[in-house]
């Protein structure tokens, strides 16, 4: 690959690495239940994890591209491997479509269409988890852009409601079992799997520099994350936002073009759908890519199954 | 090429077989609500501005109330008075009556707090919140665009700390302090007048 | 394959046969110069007569005798005819197809090989600007139906021997003459190969314009976009050949398809290249902006209304409220509706004379716009959000089949999930657009891998100095060196 075209894919790695790791994270940030406590142990955890994995997923990747079609030992443990990624990336992928069908539930979805909605969405999952690298990731970074854009605008338009008193957070309520909680895992250690499997095995391999785009992406998406997490925590307080469902929507909704001008929430929706969405195609991607180790011409099936079977795991919800 | 062709109209007829789909005009806007609490009944009043057919360029105002033992009761009583739907997604305007405080203030801050209505809404007191509402404007088509917008301009010309939006006072839905205002004197014409801060203490209020 | 004999009379009883029914056949026999005897055929009105006069029968009546044991073919081809182009063949069918296109043929008593003269003469319309394809500044040129004459006119643009315009006939009964045109060393060999194949490929009766070879040729088949370009004007070609492009002429029809062709393409207007950057900037900008609107402002408009109305402007709201009122259809009927007219219009519009165009417009400005609204058969907002649709449309003239397609699918969905239906509709829209290629090349480039050269020529147009590079497909991609190289 020339060097331009490696600076070009980059980009895009960056991109998509940003919105997976945004994720549903926004939608089932862990506020509730938790005090204000987790809006500074959620970054930290994040970045720790981001650190973690730029360990791993080097390994992963050598693990998974070696031959070991003769090595039985190897192939055993790629394949316990393979399959814990691949639960941990279903499990990913069924909670982001559950969290994503559940806000937009509440909030824009007529009554009736959850399920049309949910099986067009899965389908869109399965297209871009099917389509070539080089469509998703362009996907990712027009939308990534637009989101970009959206969260900065929703920013800057929701300044005048900021509270200066708010952004004094009280630090004594940071503890370290914050850290260790059930739901930080979930939310930043979990993901990270099915994301260094993904890079890890249709990322050609430079020394040290495979490792960068899909750190720098991670690092982007915590810093939309924080951006968003700031903009909660400025109009409403810890304590307020915590007591509201979806509380960074409930945030821009408070925000206005003038008083009789329409709210700009329109924008979040973007931001909330396409994370939910490509982090749902990147699981599915990557369960995909570690099928094809073992049965190449299976896997092309694989995304469209797991599709399914998300589906049937909603509608039985 | 057959999956288009019977697809296009299943997408037609599911678009439009739909029961909960509601046009605009099938629905009363409300601008703004008000909360009255008399010996043992609740009552709530809606200000809903309409556009009549025919006549795009004029507004009229109407005030529906209903009355019943609590929030819920009083509603159901204005909802049977209507032939058209509530909105309150462009609610810009709550206001609490004297007699509302303890539960009947609770009730009416849950009320507020449900997704419908904007958290941004902004609350103030007066005496008679369908009196407020009733006797009209002189600046803006409706109460709940006049009163927020003479608000405004007094935070901006006179720097006054109102924080009176509801997500601004439900953080302290005890202890909080909101605008008081009397009705307008459309005689001479005085429009809604701002007349200082009522506080609100563990539920109850207090004139000040 | 039935070769001709040396029998004159029984070689021209056996073309006599084959246009037995053809009553533009003509023939003469006549004794030449030569010394023998020799018979000319051509098919009227595809020949210049006084080329057949003056090029073919006086010179060989007029001709020395010829020595003896010398082949008359050979030795009027070397010295008595006064044609341009002469050629020798023995097939009754390769004679008989250069008769079709205005060839004449010339039997010789004796000889086992015939004569075909080019003395084409065939009326054809001239060079004209063309309609759909106007510019306030640059050429006005437009090519004609007759292919070599168009070849002609991308040859004087690209005066260059790197020019190639390699012929192919396709069509089994028509027979018709298509050219492969592009710069050796400039167009990829895989492009060109891939087009002769494709070209190859066709099996059908007749082909009457490039787009019974776009359909057969292009990627992506049943796609509402279009994956291969078609023009009327010979700059627009010669400036495609000089991206790395391959251009298809085909005689018969004025219209060139170029290859790749990708989706911002769509946005370049031909005079974007002859005004200043800055006008051009703004026009392509533009053109971004209308199809976005045009295909989701319906849509938008309709999920905010029915779905989620607060977020529209209180005031729009109000208003929209009362001037619906008492309108019998629903929001999406009435929209649908709309849309439906808006084409009708536009397609009447394109299809009468240019009188009664304008009084078509008229009538349909009075009757949709303004007796429907009076009559409260529909409401004013949502003519204006359909009217401001369909204008925004006709900005972007080359996707008018995607756009309504879009536009439609997107109202559907609207008005079936609000605004989630229309993020679905987007994301669907995207991935299906992302799985197009043209001819190998992926449709959405430069969008979907953003380079800053690549760039400089889409959302807007940067000057020429700063257009260095030619698009990815193309076999050399540096357009011009900087001025200190």
């Amino acid at each position: 690959m020339t060097r331009a075209k490696t600076k070009r894919r980059g980009l895009h790695q960056i991109a998509l690495a940003a919105l997976f790791t945004v994720g549903n994270t926004l939608l089932r940030f862990p506020w509730k239940n938790t005090g204000a406590g987790i809006s500074i142990s959620f970054p930290v955890s994040a970045i720790a994890a981001v650190c973690a994995v730029a360990l791993v997923y080097p390994a992963a990747g050598k693990l998974l591209r070696a031959p070991f079609r003769k090595r039985i030992p190897r192939m055993i443990a790629a394949g316990v491997f393979c399959a814990a990624v691949s639960a941990v990336s279903l499990f990913c992928a069924a909670r982001c479509a559950s969290d994503l069908l559940a806000f937009f539930g509440e909030t824009l979805l007529p009554r009736g269409t959850e399920v049309p909605f949910s099986a067009l969405f899965l389908a869109a999952a399965v297209c871009l988890a099917r389509a070539p690298r080089r469509s998703t990731d362009g996907f990712a970074l027009i939308v990534f852009f637009a989101s970009c854009v959206a969260v900065a605008v929703l920013f800057l338009r929701g300044a005048p409601q900021f509270r200066a008193e708010y952004g004094a957070v009280d630090f004594s309520v940071f503890s370290g079992a914050d850290v260790l909680s059930g739901t930080l895992w979930a939310e930043v250690l979990l993901p990270m799997a099915p994301l260094a499997v993904y890079f890890g095995v249709t990322t050609p391999r430079r020394k040290g520099k495979s490792v960068r785009s899909p750190v720098f992406g991670t690092l982007a998406g915590v810093g939309i994350l924080l951006v968003c997490v700031l903009q909660t925590l400025l109009t409403f307080g810890a304590e307020y936002a915590a007591a509201l469902s979806y509380p960074y929507s409930r945030a821009v909704r408070v925000v206005s073009v003038g008083q009789y001008a329409f709210r700009p929430e329109i924008l979040s929706y973007l931001l909330d759908y396409s994370a939910c969405l490509f982090r749902t195609a990147v699981c599915f991607a990557s369960v995909r890519r570690l099928f094809g180790r073992f049965l190449p011409r299976a896997a092309k099936w694989v995304p469209a199954l797991l599709g399914l079977g998300v589906f049937i795991y909603l509608y039985l919800r | 090429m057959k999956k288009i062709a019977w697809l296009l109209p299943l997408c037609l007829l599911l678009a439009a077989c739909r029961a909960d789909v509601s046009e605009p005009e099938e629905l009363y806007l409300v601008s703004a609500i008000g909360f009255d609490a008399g010996n043992a009944d609740l009552r709530v009043s809606v200000e809903v501005p309409l556009t009549r057919e025919n006549e795009a360029d004029k507004m009229e105002v109407l005030v529906f109330d209903g009355t019943g033992n609590n929030l819920t009761a009083a509603m159901r009583d204005l909802r049977a008075k209507l032939g058209k739907k509530l909105f309150f997604g462009h609610c810009a305007l709550a206001i609490f009556g004297d007699g509302v405080s303890g539960d009947a203030l609770r009730a009416a801050l849950d009320f507020l707090s449900g997704n419908e209505i904007p958290l941004s809404v902004t609350v103030v007191s007066a005496p008679d919140a369908r009196e407020l509402l009733a006797r009209g404007t002189l600046s803006a088509p409706a109460a709940g665009y006049e009163i927020p917008d003479i608000l405004r301009l007094l935070a901006r010309d006179e720097g006054l700390p109102l924080r009176c939006r509801y997500y601004e006072i439900a953080a302290h839905s005890s202890d909080f302090t909101l605008p008081r205002f009397l009705p307008s004197d459309l005689n001479n014409a005085v429009p809604d007048r701002f007349v200082g801060m009522r506080s609100y203490r563990d539920g109850k209020a207090a004139v000040e | 394959m039935e070769t001709i004999g040396t029998e004159l009379g029984e070689n021209l009883d056996r073309f006599c046969e084959i246009f037995r029914s053809d009553g533009t056949f003509r023939h003469r026999v006549f004794r030449a110069g030569l010394g023998v005897r020799c018979a000319v055929l051509y098919l009227d009105g595809m020949v210049s007569s006084s080329a057949v006069y003056e090029s073919v029968i006086r010179p060989l009546i007029t001709a020395s005798p010829m020595n003896a044991g010398t082949d008359p073919a050979a030795c009027a081809a070397e010295e008595a005819l006064w044609a341009g182009e002469v050629k020798g063949a023995s097939g009754f069918e390769a004679l008989t197809s250069a008769m079709l296109y205005g060839e004449t043929v010339l039997l010789f008593e004796g000889s086992g090989t015939a004569l075909h003269i080019d003395t084409k003469g065939f009326r054809t319309r001239g060079i004209q600007e063309p309609q759909n394809e106007s510019v306030l500044q640059g050429p006005r040129e437009g090519f004609e139906e007759a292919a070599v004459p168009n070849l002609a006119m991308i040859r004087r643009k690209l005066q260059t021997a790197d020019f190639c315009a390699e012929p192919m006939r396709v069509g089994r009964r028509s027979g018709t003459a298509v050219y492969i045109c592009y710069l050796r060393s400039l167009a990829s060999p895989s492009l060109v190969a891939e087009m002769k194949r494709r070209l190859g490929k066709i099996d059908i009766d007749g082909v009457l314009d490039t787009n019974y070879l776009a359909e057969l040729i292009r990627d992506g088949r049943r796609s509402v976009f279009k994956t291969t370009g078609s023009t009327e004007r010979p700059d627009v070609v010669a400036a495609k050949l000089l991206e790395g492009r391959v251009a298809v002429v085909a005689d018969g029809t004025p219209v060139v398809l170029t290859a790749p062709y990708l989706f911002a393409e769509n946005f370049q207007s031909d005079e974007d290249y002859y005004l200043n950057f800055w006008v051009s900037s703004i026009g392509r900008f533009l053109r971004y902006v209308c199809f976005f609107l045009t295909v989701s402002i319906p849509a938008l408009y309709l999920a905010l209304l029915t779905h989620h109305q607060r977020l529209l402007p209180t005031f729009l709201l109000l208003s929209s409220a009362g001037t619906r009122g008492g309108v019998p259809f629903s929001s999406l009927a009435e929209c649908l509706l709309l849309v439906s007219v808006l084409e009708i219009l536009k397609e009447t519009g394109a299809r009468m004379p240019q009188n009664l165009g304008h009084t078509l417009g008229i009538i349909g400005g009075l009757v949709v716009g303004e007796a429907a609204v009076e009559a409260r058969l529909i409401s004013a907002s949502m003519l204006i959000v359909v009217a401001v649709s369909g204008i925004a449309g006709l900005m972007i003239p080359r996707l008018r089949a995607a756009v309504f397609y879009v536009r439609v699918g997107m109202i559907l969905l609207a008005a079936w999930m609000g605004l989630a239906g229309c993020l679905i509709g987007l994301t669907l829209l995207l991935i299906r657009a992302m799985g197009i290629s043209s001819f190998g090349t992926p449709y959405l480039q430069p969008l979907e891998s953003p380079t800053v050269q690549g760039l400089k020529d889409t959302f807007v147009r940067l000057p020429w100095g700063t257009m260095r590079t030619r698009p990815l497909f193309s076999r050399d991609r540096v357009r011009q060196k900087r001025r200190d190289d």
